[in-house]
């Protein structure tokens, strides 16, 4: 299980982004943060995946903190792929950072293997964002954090995003929490949604 | 208004060391802005909405080659024109939060290009309205969150003067209370006798406000359609694209029998 | 054949860089004997067997500028890799650790802009007894704070981007990313700090020996020669103080396209203009 324990952030020790933020998601568990541009949610994401200390709080995996090196068993992916993916790569090699790419997954986003000589600036946002989450499933991972990954996309790509994306996650029982400002988006993919401003289911 | 015909626009670019290529990234593109009105634009991230929006403004990179027609009121729209246009009688909101000043107080940077004797009151009244607190105007841009600065910028746009606003996704992620006001904003220009130029990739927010909608992908219009038409299962929609993308929302089945396939090559 | 910008400006890269090396190899296979003083040949103005002319006391004007000149580049070799090397140490430090170093590093690069250069060179060189040594040391040390503060904030900006954060949830280590995603982010950077450094540091090598802090009249500078010349201004021995000083002038100039041409192309943000 990935808690949160009465989280809270400052970024200079005055103001708090937000505070008190406590959330569980068991393994298999799909789990929806329900928040605006602006509320602080894209911190919370970071600090989940120990990007950032939180200023309160811990994160703890099964009841211990996560390990802070190594690859990590919590994955985040972003908003914007191009910020994500270092633009002097070429896709093979962005790919070849998270390990040895099982090709189940490869395929179940549609990846395609002439792609893997292109540079990021050759592929669209919704390639790379595939080529992002795909990147993300090493074999270690057992959960996922989801910062609007699919708000840059119309919704064609980003309906057969989520299909590939909960295909892959179910099949390795993994939790999930999926941060967005889209409701409706939330309510078609999670068990539950949790308002960010209060953590209280909606 | 304003009326686009058959506009292309290239980018060169380089590949490798020495050859040059053009990428294209706009295809014969037309359409038209009426007075009074508001018209959206749909599509994704690459789709060349964007490029659209920076093209009748005349801020695209020096690598880009336009060729077709645009017009602002039947007067083909010139560098010269755009330089007199943008600002005063066309405003832009931007996507990009960093077209704010950073070295100006963001209060002052709302008052600019406003009348002195009524800049400051116009300034709070904004403010107000898009959920600033009078304190945030002593601020400076990189003191704000990614969701105040777009709030910020949309406040820039409206003056008295303005005629017509190119809004390039001005509502990402914001909460629906400030989504509400800027459509709303949107409305009441309208009924001033402003058009409006709406981009976003948010289907719902622009049925919400548009008198007719133009659907983009892959640098093309593929559809120019009417809200009323966006309902059901979206018969009455002509092409497949505009189609799934109705059916695609997660507002209604959020299934489309559309799957990622592995083309062999 | 048209060309496009990318060809002219790879053409006019090409050209200044042929200048810079036709001038380096001319001064090494040169002979010495230029450098002789011959009082048969006094003051002979330039001609077919002494290209640049002759000086006060019969010597090559030819041989003395190029030699001159390849005592600056080595000059100009050394300070930019002591300015480099140091800029590079000190951008990172402050980059990665911030706090307080960060501070140190940042006070250090304010009082070094904001004093001016030739002060600080003529101190240094002064304080280390002079000569070659105390011109490559003077140049060197005082010309690292932009690039070092140029580095400082490339390393910061990067250890925020969001492809360094999935760098580390992936498990790369520090040194992994540093060497994967930060030193070939930075490589382009340092290339082109160094080329920029090198008109900066022969024009104070001139500067310091014209003034008569740097080099021993005997060794073949530029800034000797000019400085030399400078007595005969009035005899009406143009060639003296007209082609070295020209020289010079194309020397930077090529240096100078040579960085900036760089720039141009190694930046992401002009590199398709």
């Amino acid at each position: 299980m990935l808690q949160a324990n009465d989280i809270a952030w400052t970024y200079n020790g005055k103001t708090w982004l937000f505070q008190h933020k406590t959330v569980a998601i068991e393994r298999g568990e799909v789990v929806g943060i329900y928040g605006f541009s602006g509320s602080g949610k894209t911190s919370f994401g970071k600090i989940l995946a120990r990007h950032m200390k939180p200023s309160e709080g811990t994160v703890t995996l099964d009841g211990v903190p996560l390990p802070m090196s190594g690859r990590s068993p919590v994955q985040l992916i972003f908003q914007h792929p191009e910020q994500a993916i270092n633009p002097r790569w070429k896709m093979r090699r962005v790919l070849l950072e998270s390990g040895p790419i099982d090709r189940d997954i490869f395929e179940a986003f549609g990846l395609q293997d002439h792609w893997l000589d292109r540079y990021p600036h050759e592929l669209s946002g919704g390639e790379l964002q595939r080529f992002a989450i795909v990147r993300a499933f090493h074999p270690e991972v057992s959960y996922i954090v989801a910062d609007e990954m699919t708000t840059m996309l119309d919704s064609v790509t980003q309906q057969a995003i989520w299909r590939a994306f909960f295909r892959i996650a179910r099949m390795r029982q993994m939790g999930m929490l999926i941060i967005s400002h889209d409701f409706a988006l939330l309510e078609c993919l999670c068990d539950r949604v949790l308002d960010f401003e209060t953590m209280k289911p909606l | 208004m304003i009326k686009v015909n058959d506009l292309s626009v290239t980018f060169t670019q380089y590949e490798g060391w020495w050859t040059q290529r053009r990428v294209s990234v706009l295809h014969d593109v037309s359409l038209a802005i009426h007075e009074r009105e508001i018209v959206a634009i749909i599509g994704a991230s690459g789709s060349g909405k964007s490029i659209l929006a920076h093209a009748l403004l005349g801020l695209l990179p020096e690598n880009a080659h336009l060729s077709g027609d645009m017009r602002f009121r039947g007067e083909v729209l010139t560098d010269r024109l755009q330089r007199t246009l943008r600002g005063t009688v066309i405003h832009f909101i931007p996507q990009s939060v960093n077209f704010l000043d950073p070295l100006q107080r963001v209060g002052k940077q709302v008052q600019w290009g406003r009348s002195k004797a009524c800049a400051i009151v116009e300034q709070r009244d904004l403010f107000h309205r898009y959920g600033l607190s009078s304190t945030v105007a002593e601020l400076y841009p990189h003191e704000l969150s990614g969701g105040m600065r777009r709030r910020v910028l949309f406040a820039t746009a409206m003056h008295n003067t303005t005629q017509c606003i190119i809004a390039d996704e001005p509502t990402p992620g914001v909460h629906p209370s400030i989504l509400k006001a800027m459509l709303d904003d949107f409305m009441r220009l309208r009924e001033e006798g402003v058009s409006i130029l709406f981009i976003t990739h948010d289907l719902m927010a622009a049925l919400r406000v548009a008198d007719r909608v133009y659907i983009m992908k892959d640098g093309r219009v593929v559809e120019e359609a009417q809200p009323s038409q966006f309902v059901g299962r979206g018969e009455s929609l002509v092409h497949s694209y505009t189609k799934n993308l109705w059916r695609a929302l997660p507002e209604n089945e959020f299934s489309v029998e559309e799957e990622f396939h592995v083309t062999s090559e | 054949m048209r060309l496009n910008e990318r060809q002219k400006m790879m053409v006019a890269l090409f050209t200044s860089s042929l200048l810079l090396l036709l001038l380096i190899s001319c001064g090494w296979l040169l002979s010495d004997d230029g450098l002789q003083t011959n009082g048969a040949l006094k003051n002979e103005p330039p001609s077919l067997a002494h290209w640049f002319g002759t000086d006060w006391l019969g010597r090559d004007m030819f041989t003395r500028v190029l030699k001159g000149l390849q005592l600056s580049l080595g000059v100009g070799l050394l300070g930019a890799i002591i300015g480099v090397t140091l800029a590079f140490v000190l951008g990172m430090l402050a980059g990665t650790f911030g706090g307080w170093v960060d501070a140190v590093i940042g006070w250090c690069i304010d009082l070094f802009i904001g004093m001016p250069h030739l002060i600080f060179i003529i101190l240094i060189a002064f304080s280390v007894g002079g000569g070659m040594k105390g011109i490559v040391l003077g140049v060197g040390l005082t010309h690292w704070p932009s690039l070092a503060r140029l580095i400082r904030a490339e390393v910061q900006a990067l250890r925020q981007a969001e492809y360094m954060l999935v760098a580390e949830q992936l498990g790369r280590t520090k040194w992994q990313m540093s060497r994967e995603h930060l030193f070939p982010h930075l490589f382009p950077h340092l290339i082109i700090g160094f080329v920029l450094l090198f008109p900066h540091a022969i024009l104070h090598e001139a500067a310091l020996t014209f003034l008569g802090f740097g080099l021993s009249v005997q060794t073949p500078a530029i800034g000797i020669i000019l400085s030399e010349a400078l007595h005969h201004i009035s005899t009406g021995h143009w060639w003296l103080t007209l082609i070295p000083g020209g020289v010079l002038l194309l020397v930077v100039k090529s240096f100078d396209e040579v960085g900036e041409r760089l720039k141009q192309l190694l930046r992401p943000q002009t590199s398709q203009q």
